[in-house]
């Protein structure tokens, strides 16, 4: 049976994956925008990503634990053919990440947890949800937000 | 909304996630238990999001031509209070907030862009607060709750 740190634990390694994923989903599509201030977003977002997996990192080493390797390869979720499909995946990697954030939430608000995971998790949720709404407002402007992200 | 205000917005939040926040992933502290009854709050998120909602009509009957662009933001607000109020129904009779009526009457009501924005902000950093006590499910849906508010204050921006 899982423990409940056991699944707090899971939950932050899992975090920390779609962090990777999502510094490796920035350097994929960015090549492929054209926009010049889309191009400086994607930059800027992909350095959030690259600063908050290492801080996820090193926390998970502080507190005793591995963090998951990066995977080797990450395959598109579709292939990327122009700025659209860029804007796209953008906002399926926020989207996941929120979604991976959202749930550590859950689960340290679950059972024990140490003081400023849950603080922290709501903080990268939120951001998250920010950068999504970025790409959100490009792809369905008279839509750009949503009620829950992250679920 | 400008590129530097969305960089600056959703960078603010990712450095708020400090490195230290994450420390100590094995070495829990007790987290109270989830209290019997209407947890404490709730009564406050659902005056929350009524307050928002009577300011962006506010604001629309203002200026109508802000409805196009605030109608999307209502929306969700309506969506958080209709999942807010099926939860209540789940816990049984939800007391008044503290203060919420007094709340209502002495917060200026948003009629501007600028003041819906720091409505918005407002009721993002107290249901963030308010996902810090809140257990399992809850908590995780009122820190979605914070995030989207935060959305609107960057969309407003």
């Amino acid at each position: 049976m899982t423990s409940p740190t056991q699944t707090l634990n899971a939950a932050a390694q899992a975090a920390l994956g779609t962090e990777y994923a999502a510094v490796f989903y920035y350097g994929a599509l960015g090549p492929q925008l054209t926009d010049a201030g889309q191009i400086a977003v994607a930059r800027t977002f992909e350095e959030q990503h690259r600063e908050l997996r290492d801080r996820t990192a090193a926390a998970l080493v502080a507190a005793g634990q591995s963090p998951v390797p990066p995977q080797t390869d990450y395959p598109l979720p579709f292939a990327l053919a122009g700025s659209v499909d860029a804007q796209r995946l953008a906002l399926a990697t926020e989207t996941g990440c929120a979604a991976a954030w959202r749930y550590l939430v859950t689960t340290a608000a679950s059972g024990p947890a140490p003081s400023g995971l849950r603080r922290a998790a709501i903080d990268a949720l939120t951001a998250s949800a920010i950068r999504a709404t970025r790409w959100r407002g490009i792809l369905h402007p008279a839509q750009p937000t949503v009620p829950f992200p992250g679920s | 909304m400008s590129r530097r205000a969305w960089l600056g917005s959703a960078g603010v939040v990712a450095a708020a996630a400090s490195a230290g926040a994450l420390v100590a992933l094995v070495r829990p502290d007790p987290v109270s238990g989830h209290p019997p009854g209407v947890p404490d709050w709730l009564p406050a998120a659902l005056a929350r999001e009524q307050q928002l909602l009577h300011g962006l009509d506010a604001a629309i009957r203002a200026d109508p031509t802000l409805g196009v662009r605030l109608a999307p933001l209502r929306a969700d607000h309506a969506a958080h209070l209709q999942v807010l109020q099926v939860l209540s129904s789940r816990y049984g009779p939800t007391p008044a907030a503290g203060g919420g009526s007094s709340a209502r009457a002495s917060t200026p009501t948003p009629t501007s862009v600028a003041r819906v924005r720091q409505a918005e902000l407002a009721a993002s950093r107290a249901t963030a607060a308010a996902a810090l006590t809140a257990a399992g499910g809850d908590a995780g849906l009122l820190a979605s709750i914070a995030a989207c508010e935060a959305t609107h204050a960057a969309v407003l921006t």
